[in-house]
């Protein structure tokens, strides 16, 4: 199987499946129509009914390319099939950066307002530099670098939006107030 | 003649300056926007005179609108949501090695649209407010309704994937409390879920999250690419601005028609200029590829939008979108009550207000292109200190725009969204259109419901009807066009 027609089967498998939660949700929102009014619930349902229309449509497109694809095109597919495997091993690193670039994400939301912005954009910044780094290589000079720009960005965007647009962001651990 | 002497004063002169560069500033950075410029500027106005005051405004307006192009070309972030479509041909030709002439096309073109629409202003004001007070629920149903309908032609290859792409952005953006009964839809009694999901937390989300997740990938699969400068002249040759006139004028129109419906505003004329240029174009392969096309759709409209939604403000005491709800509340301040009255009792002040918008976007103009090799130089930085500050900025952005913490999990929740549509294929640009529009089109469609009772008034009413028509037989012209391509891919 190509990978395009992967794609297309994860899409239109994931997106039938939206479409039925969609249509199960719709069920419980108040029906309050008003005149003419359609109410709350029509148009998400029809939506979600175009959606697995829409779905089964793609779905069938695929298995109809899946099936067409002669001994021939299969040779070529093969051929197609190795490249985009060679792609996906030389991907792995790239796909295990990503996921550690997305917990960093995560990890820095989750600490915003708790730890504060200004020590936990420090700790998201100097981390995200370390995974995107051009030379994938870590020195303790690059650290203090990264340490010294990320300490100056973030209390500088603390400094910019506290005294000039007069909107604090969150201080956490570090708001003596409390 | 004695409007203009006025204006030329150090103090008013100054006042603009300063307007537009923060204007910019605001607009350049990805999560600030306009909005918040004009409202945090606002309180400064209130000692000032009346046209001080207002220009103010009006300079930070536009300043705001301007810069959001500097961040779409250059970190295929849009700064603000009025230049959402701006990243599909400004950051590819940045990407293609042209950041600076991508650059240049953007800045003379969002003057182009600036004085556009302020010479509509000041030419036809009256006249296009009370063509725009037209407008009924009917209208403006029909008028989104045929904007949705451009959906299929911003399919890139698959149109069934780009239908299912808005269809969800269309779901997506129901989460909340629903117009007209104020019945809550997929909240899951999450209290945060009633307010829906924030247009910023999704443009940041599918652009500015997904840019740092492929950078990572990109970077661990072939390193990171190097930037060259290469631009000369305003970015484009004569012969390019006569061959884009056409475009030009399509997006400028369809900018100012958004502009002065109330309600609407310049994210959704920029994209809505861009999908039109696009389906009416002898070139739409070219659009998404990085071509001035994609670039002068998106910031000619966005531009000339500003002009127009001035329009209804000033004529009919309507603000067109957020921003000149700000600068209303700003006239309300020095004793101006905008509405057809206002041609009258301070026709000076309107003159004034014209010639500041014009002063704005000459000066908008020069700092943007004198500050180019400046802009573009922000890319030799390492791309690993570049994209995680600007990370950073983008979750403050989105944080600082409502002062919620939710707003910032959903930045993440449509980064993942955005990454996994990249992965699988499945376009973006129909999901955003979608999100952005649906509120306005299901609010319209109930409210004409409740208003005439049945559905027979969108069809009968002249300007209705010609776009639902319109609308659906240019819909299925492109689902069979498709459909005969994919056919002859298939035979091949």
């Amino acid at each position: 199987m190509q990978i395009d027609q992967k794609r297309d089967l994860i899409t239109s498998i994931v997106f039938f499946i939206f479409g039925i939660a969609v249509i199960m949700a719709s069920r419980s929102i108040p029906a309050k129509n008003v005149g003419g009014d359609i109410g709350s619930a029509f148009l998400p349902e029809l939506i979600a009914g175009v959606i697995i229309f829409l779905s089964i449509i793609l779905l069938a497109k695929t298995i109809m390319h899946i099936k067409n694809n002669n001994p021939q095109k299969a040779n070529k597919v093969n051929i197609q099939k190795n490249t985009e495997t060679d792609k996906n091993v030389q991907g792995f690193a790239g796909n295990r950066a990503v996921f550690t670039s997305f917990i960093n994400l995560c990890v820095y939301v989750a600490l915003f307002k708790p730890v504060g912005f200004i020590l936990s954009s420090i700790l998201f910044l100097v981390l995200q530099m370390g995974i995107m780094t051009e030379d994938s290589k870590v020195t303790p000079r690059k650290i203090v670098l990264w340490g010294i720009i990320s300490t100056v960005t973030a209390v500088l965007v603390y400094l910019i939006f506290y005294e000039i647009f007069s909107m604090p962001l969150p201080m956490g651990i570090l708001d003596l107030d409390e | 003649m004695d409007e203009i002497l006025t204006m030329f004063n150090g103090a008013t002169l100054l006042l603009i300056l300063l307007g537009s560069i923060v204007g910019i500033v605001f607009g350049a950075i990805p999560g600030l926007n306009a909005t918040m410029a004009v409202a945090l500027c606002l309180p400064f106005t209130y000692g000032m005179d009346s046209v001080n005051g207002v220009s103010l405004l009006l300079a930070l307006y536009l300043g705001g609108i301007s810069g959001g192009l500097i961040s779409a070309v250059l970190l295929r972030i849009p700064g603000t949501p009025g230049s959402l479509a701006t990243v599909w041909d400004g950051g590819k030709m940045a990407e293609n090695g042209e950041p600076g002439r991508a650059l240049g096309i953007g800045i003379t073109y969002s003057f182009i649209g600036n004085i556009f629409g302020i010479v509509c202003m000041a030419l036809i004001a009256p006249q296009l407010a009370n063509f725009a007070s037209r407008f009924g629920p009917c209208e403006y149903f029909a008028l989104i309704f045929f904007a949705l309908t451009l959906i299929s032609s911003l399919s890139e290859g698959d149109m069934v994937k780009a239908l299912i792409s808005g269809c969800a952005g269309l779901i997506v953006s129901m989460v909340g409390v629903a117009p007209m009964d104020n019945a809550k839809r997929f909240t899951f009694d999450i209290s945060d879920l009633n307010n829906g999901f924030a247009l910023i937390s999704m443009m940041i989300g599918f652009f500015a999250i997904t840019e740092v997740l492929d950078s990572v990938k990109e970077k661990q699969a072939k390193g990171y690419q190097k930037v060259t400068f290469a631009m000369s002249g305003l970015g484009f040759t004569i012969k390019e601005f006569v061959d884009q006139l056409g475009n030009m004028l399509r997006a400028a129109l369809v900018g100012l028609g958004i502009g002065i419906l109330p309600g609407i505003g310049a994210t959704a004329a920029n994209i809505l200029a861009y999908v039109t240029c696009k389906s009416t174009s002898k070139h739409p392969e070219r659009f998404g590829t990085g071509s001035i096309d994609g670039i002068i759709a998106s910031e000619t409209s966005n531009n000339a939008c500003c002009g127009g939604t001035l329009i209804p403000l000033i004529a009919l005491g309507i603000p067109g979108d957020a921003v000149t709800a700000i600068v209303l509340g700003g006239l309300m301040i020095h004793g101006i009550v905008p509405g057809p009255e206002m041609f009258v009792t301070n026709g000076a002040l309107i003159n004034d207000m014209i010639i500041a918008c014009v002063i704005a976007s000459i000066l908008i103009f020069i700092l943007q292109f004198f500050a180019i090799h400046f802009f573009v130089k922000m890319l030799y930085l390492p791309k690993s200190i570049l994209l995680s500050v600007v990370a950073c900025l983008c979750i403050v952005g989105a944080y600082a725009n409502n002062n919620r913490i939710f707003d910032i999990y959903a930045v993440l929740l449509f980064g993942v969204l955005g990454f996994a549509f990249r992965r699988l294929k499945i376009p973006t640009a129909p999901f955003m259109l979608a999100f952005i529009l649906e509120n306005y089109c299901e609010t319209y469609l109930r409210r004409g419901l409740a208003t005439y009772g049945s559905i027979d008034q969108f069809f009968t009413r002249p300007i209705s009807a010609v776009f639902i028509t319109v609308g659906v037989v240019s819909m299925l012209y492109r689902i069979y066009k498709n459909y005969k391509k994919n056919r002859e891919n298939l035979a091949v």
